[in-house]
């Protein structure tokens, strides 16, 4: 075991709770507490002891009162799908999650409440939670608590500290128009700087107007004395204009490789004038960001409670048959079924970047790399050795042969499994939906080959 | 992607396993430059599951007595565990005295100690004809390190087989190298080593010794177990080779219309190792000069050894055919020239002059590439129009340009070659031979295709292997990348073949060559009578002369890669955000069998000159460290990031095209990195020199801090 792992974080021990009281025990003592597995794995931390969330039941969408109630451990996928999180977002938090996430695969694995936990100062997703005032429902042994955005997402894990465990997030009703600008080197890159805002109209007055910033030296966050400029006027260019420049010199712009923070606070400017511009426009014409299709979901199953696993024989249902296979509490699911011979879940970068080694789990494409083998304990995956072989290859598998996709090779297991779970999800995607659902790297094409694959394979599809 | 590829059934280097294999970790420098004083093992050795650490004072010819930059090994630690050799190798006790580092390529370039490579090389008088020059363009471009990144990191593992030989199977594309580097380090003959040549994830890896062969191989030498070094992540990114970084000086004078004069110097930072510098600068200069006819030429290029990763360009350093395809866009535009008929007006002929310092530089004598050029300068914008809108104002704040730009690429190093073995069987089936490409579009399935055709029998009769260091029949086989040569030695060794069994068809049926005929699998003589290969491979079996055709082709004589790029984008003047509407290209090569995988071949050096464009660098702080913040920040162009693409190619009449060299792409590469460039100062009005051309360089470079657009 611990063939090519990134892994080696001193995981000792692995809990599942069930009940959140014990999670914020384990909390408490100095467990560290994994939602999708995509940013706390991904680290370079040091996690002797991990208490995974999957078991608590923190995952679910429903509205109540008007407002949006996502549970924690929802994966943004999810979030971004339910037709609820759009209208209550007057659309932006669905395009802000895609913008932060610009992989498919990663965001059925990130969690809500991981991405606000971590507070990464170039997210999208926690600009559009600030914009939409979100309030997050903390539970704790001691002081539970209802933090709003503005001091939750101001650094990672604020309120948490002492055994706190986030159950959820709340977005209040709707705002009446929302936007969201940003500029990028690349579309899938971290942008340099995004500006979110939201507005609510009050007859042809600006009732409130929320603008959250990215590319600070901390954390996205919202500008309230630019925002008190634009309250009870109509919006016009100039306030606009003034609200636009009192942002860009007051925000602690960050110097990095990427920008200086001149240039950032120059981009913050005309990007702060535009999302106010077109969120106003929005609320004036109840025109809301176009609305993603709603796509059928599958439900993840609860899995059994686990506590304190070290170490044991776990039992997996792979490619239709029963793996037994030691584990330890740190093995990823990519070590265990490449343990048992199934290369075609590639050893890529590990940090969940390239999607060479996807793998279904449950029929939901996961990084293997970056998912715990005893997370699959009594579950379902499929490799790309189950869909098909050489001699008796899955149609999609045929098709990328045929058009010629990944020279190399190393990416298509990756991508033929992405691929195959959009499809299973969504009929006839589009053009942006194929692209992003193959967010996995290839470094030897322009994904013409996989993307004409796919294209063929939805339309052989089609009744 | 063959069937075999995309079922994941296909082994790449990292998956393969034995028992009992001792996992490695490295320890690594974290200074630029430091002088190891001591080190000791006995701390990591202590840990239980360590079997072997080694340090300078075990192996001072694997880990010297120098750090050359941050990430250098420094020692090794093998382990039942990788966990454990991990936490082990920070037990190493290493006594570093950190020394000045050496970061500054100016600088190192004026250190005669530093400078690796100087190549120079002149004719006319070039300071005159600037001069009286009516236009003279002068600036200076400059190029960033750039991660190399696979999606496979690097990965070595060793092992001994019955006969106590040494056997390694890494992602290295050059076996050979890697068994002869290996021979003289660990003073292991070199028949006792076998490289094997599993597949290798594209992306520009792993040329020679990946730094990691030799330490596995030692490891299994003094246990006597398997051991495995996988470099993932970031760590793969920061110890890998690196593209260099470049500067570029260059006055580029025009008189009545014609390029004059051009004065350029070159700086290459080849960072810590600077292996095969002076042939990076001789083919950096010759693919870019040997374009045009330049009567008055200088050309000067120094390349350093720095305390920075170790950086190697493939074919040639980049940033001299960039900074020239970009100087001569600029002198187009403010003489108000078409860029393509001032290029075409220039393309350099057999005879022009400039002719010395192109000989000084390996161009062959007699090249002529000026009419294949000519006719990609005219389809590539023809191209481009068809599908272009209106110049000029989009509507504020987005301004519309357009670029071209033309290049060529060298194919693989000089002297490397491709070779196939083909034998035929007594069932008469064939096994074949050969090396895959790893770049290309090419494996074995499109070998056995190609070579079934040429033999006109099944595909299925055709069974190709990879050849590895025992088996392939010339050390020359190396550098499998330039793709053409390898699928050539396929055609050229099948049509021996075809050859050799239709005159032993006609010897055996007593007729004279000409009127034995060879298809579906038999020969054939005009009276009816036919002997099939099966038959005709157990005679020649039972002879005692098998049938074993080997066919060896040298790149030499092999011409460069041509190819017109050109570029259509929208800058944002108040972000500096660029938004690349189509990007196209035509190449010189084909007609095609197929041209798909050679389209794809040429698809991907689009992408790679879109990243390379916009985004990619490898930063580092003050101190020579890379900032490598995680890895899913680094900048790798993802489907989304694509824009709509066109390759073209405009045939060049060979025999044996159904293979496409590799350098195609990277000649598309070249040429549409200079095209998107130019394409951003048409619209922009100015365009950074420095690249990437990242939004905040181009706000800069379109109005200066605190001016607004």
């Amino acid at each position: 075991m611990g063939r090519g792992s990134v892994l080696a974080r001193g995981i000792r021990s692995y809990h599942r709770p069930t009940r959140i009281e014990e999670a914020q025990d384990l909390a408490a003592q100095g467990g560290v507490l994994l939602g999708g597995g995509t940013r706390v794995l991904a680290s370079d931390a040091v996690l002797p002891n991990l208490v995974d969330l999957v078991g608590l039941g923190l995952s679910g969408l429903r509205v109540e009162d008007g407002d949006l109630v996502i549970g924690a451990c929802t994966s943004v996928l999810d979030v971004a799908d339910f037709p609820a999180a759009h209208a209550l977002s007057a659309g932006l938090l669905p395009l802000a999650i895609r913008l932060a996430l610009p992989s498919r695969l990663l965001r059925g694995m990130a969690t809500l409440g991981g991405e606000a936990v971590c507070a990464d100062p170039d997210s999208e997703l926690v600009a559009a939670l600030l914009a939409l005032n979100a309030v997050f429902m903390v539970a704790h042994p001691v002081e539970p608590r209802e933090s709003p955005a503005l001091r939750f997402l101001s650094g990672p894990a604020r309120d948490l500290s002492g055994g706190g465990v986030l159950r959820s997030v709340l977005v209040p009703g709707a705002p009446d128009g929302a936007a969201l600008e940003r500029v990028a080197a690349l579309p899938s890159l971290p942008s340099v700087v995004a500006v979110a805002a939201t507005t609510t109209l009050s007859g042809e007055k600006l009732a409130r107007v929320r603008i959250a910033v990215t590319g600070l030296e901390t954390p996205p966050a919202r500008v309230i004395d630019a925002e008190s400029k634009l309250e009870r006027t109509s919006g016009e260019r100039e306030v606009l204009a003034d609200a636009a420049d009192f942002l860009a010199s007051h925000a602690p712009f960050r110097d990095d490789a990427l920008a200086s923070a001149s240039v950032r606070r120059r981009i913050a400017r005309a990007l702060t004038v535009r999302a106010l511009a077109a969120a106003i426009a929005r609320a004036r014409q109840r025109s809301p960001l176009t609305a993603p299709r709603s796509r059928a979901r599958t439900t993840l199953r609860l899995p059994a409670p686990l506590p304190n696993y070290t170490s044991g024989r776990l039992e997996i249902n792979v490619n239709g048959r029963r793996l037994r296979a030691q584990a330890e509490a740190r093995t990823t699911l990519a070590e265990l079924l490449r343990g048992a011979g199934l290369y075609g879940v590639k050893a890529g970068c590990g940090a969940g970047r390239c999607g060479a080694c996807a793998v279904l789990l449950d029929g939901r494409p996961v990084a293997a790399c970056l998912t715990l083998a005893v997370r699959a304990l009594g579950r379902s995956v499929v490799t790309v050795e189950g869909l098909g072989s050489a001699e008796r290859p899955h149609a999609l598998q045929a098709a990328f042969a045929e058009a010629s996709a990944s020279p190399c090779g190393f990416c298509a297991p990756g991508h033929v499994l992405a691929a195959r779970a959009l499809l299973d999800a969504v009929d006839e995607p589009g053009e942006l939906e194929v692209r992003d659902a193959l967010a996995g790297l290839c470094r030897c094409t322009a994904y013409a080959g996989s993307l004409a694959a796919v294209r063929a394979q939805a339309s052989a599809d089609r009744p | 992607v063959s069937l075999r590829r995309a079922t994941g059934q296909a082994a790449f280097a990292g998956d393969h396993a034995l028992a009992g294999t001792l996992q490695l970790a490295l320890r690594r420098s974290p200074h630029a430059h430091a002088r190891v004083r001591g080190a000791s093992g006995a701390a990591a050795r202590a840990l239980p599951g360590v079997v072997e650490v080694l340090t300078h004072a075990e192996a001072p010819r694997l880990f010297g007595d120098v750090a050359r930059f941050v990430g250098d090994r420094l020692a090794v630690v093998a382990a039942e565990e990788l966990d454990v050799a991990r936490h082990a190798s920070e037990l190493v006790e290493i006594d570093l005295e950190p020394l000045e580092p050496t970061l500054d390529a100016e600088r190192a370039a004026r250190e005669p100690s530093y400078v690796a490579a100087r190549v120079a090389a002149a004719e006319g008088d070039v300071d005159a004809a600037l001069a009286a020059a009516e236009r003279v363009v002068t600036g200076e471009w400059s190029l960033p390190f750039r991660p190399a990144f696979s999606l496979e990191g690097p990965v070595a593992l060793t092992w001994l087989d019955e006969d106590q030989r040494l056997v390694v199977r890494s992602s290295s594309h050059s076996p050979f190298q890697v068994r002869g580097a290996l021979a003289e380090r660990l003073g292991v003959p070199a028949a006792r080593i076998r490289v094997e040549r599993p597949l290798v994830a594209g992306g520009g890896l792993g040329h020679g010794l990946l730094q990691l062969e030799d330490v596995c191989a030692l490891v299994t030498l003094r246990t006597g177990r398997p051991a495995q070094l996988a470099l993932r992540g970031e760590e793969g990114v920061a110890a890998a080779a690196a593209h260099p970084a470049q500067r570029v000086r260059l006055r580029l004078g025009l008189a009545e219309g014609r390029l004059a004069a051009l004065d350029v110097s070159l700086l290459v930072d080849l960072g810590a190792d600077a292996a095969a510098a002076e042939s990076a600068l001789v083919s950096a200069g010759r693919q870019a000069l040997g374009l045009y006819r330049i009567p008055h030429l200088r050309f000067e290029a120094v390349a350093v050894r720095t305390n920075r990763p170790p950086a190697s360009p493939l074919r040639g350093a980049d940033g001299l055919a960039f900074a020239l395809e970009c100087a001569l866009d600029e002198a187009a535009r403010g003489a108000g020239l078409d860029p393509a008929v001032l290029r075409r007006a220039q393309l350099r002929r057999p005879g022009d002059p400039g002719a010395a310092v192109l000989a000084a530089l390996g161009e062959p004598a007699g090249a002529d590439d000026a009419s294949a050029l000519a006719e990609l300068l005219r389809a590539a914008p023809a191209r481009g129009k068809a599908s272009a809108r209106p110049l000029g104002v989009v509507g504020p704040p987005r301004r519309h340009g357009t670029g071209l730009a033309v290049a060529r690429a060298a194919p693989a190093a000089d002297g490397r070659a491709g070779s196939a073995t083909l034998r035929l069987l007594d069932d008469g089936s064939f096994t074949l031979s050969a090396e895959p490409s790893i770049a290309g579009s090419i494996d074995e399935r499109t070998y056995a295709e190609a070579a079934a055709k040429l033999l006109g029998v099944p595909a299925q009769r055709v069974v190709c292997v990879a050849a590895d260091t025992d088996s392939a029949p010339y050390p020359a086989s190396d550098g499998a990348r330039a793709g053409g040569a390898p699928g050539r030695a396929v055609e050229e060794v099948a049509a021996l073949a075809r050859e050799r069994i239709r005159a032993a068809g006609a010897a055996a049926l007593g007729v004279p060559l000409l009127q034995a005929s060879l298809g579906e699998g038999r020969v054939a003589e005009p009276g009816g009578r036919a002997l099939s290969f099966g038959e005709i491979g157990a005679a020649a079996l039972r002879a005692g002369q098998p049938l074993v055709v080997t066919a060896t082709l040298t790149a030499a004589g092999t011409r460069h890669s041509l190819a017109a790029a050109f570029a259509e984008l929208e800058v944002d003047l108040e972000t500096g955000a660029v938004e690349v509407s189509r990007l196209e290209c035509v190449v010189a090569g084909g007609p095609f069998d197929d041209p798909l995988p050679a389209t794809r071949q040429v698809e991907g050096g689009l992408a790679a000159a879109l990243e390379q464009a916009l985004a990619s660098e490898l930063c580092f702080d003050d101190d020579g460290r890379p900032l490598l913040a995680a890895l899913r920040r680094l900048a790798f162009v993802a489907a989304l990031d694509v824009p709509p693409l066109g390759v073209g190619f405009v045939p060049l009449g060979e025999p044996l095209a159904r293979f496409a060299p590799a350098a195609n792409g990277e000649a598309a590469a070249r040429a549409a990195l200079a095209a998107l460039a130019n394409a951003i100062a048409r619209a922009s009005g100015s365009c950074p020199r420095a690249l990437p051309l990242s939004p905040a360089r181009i706000l800069e470079a379109i109005a200066p801090d605190g001016a607004r657009p």
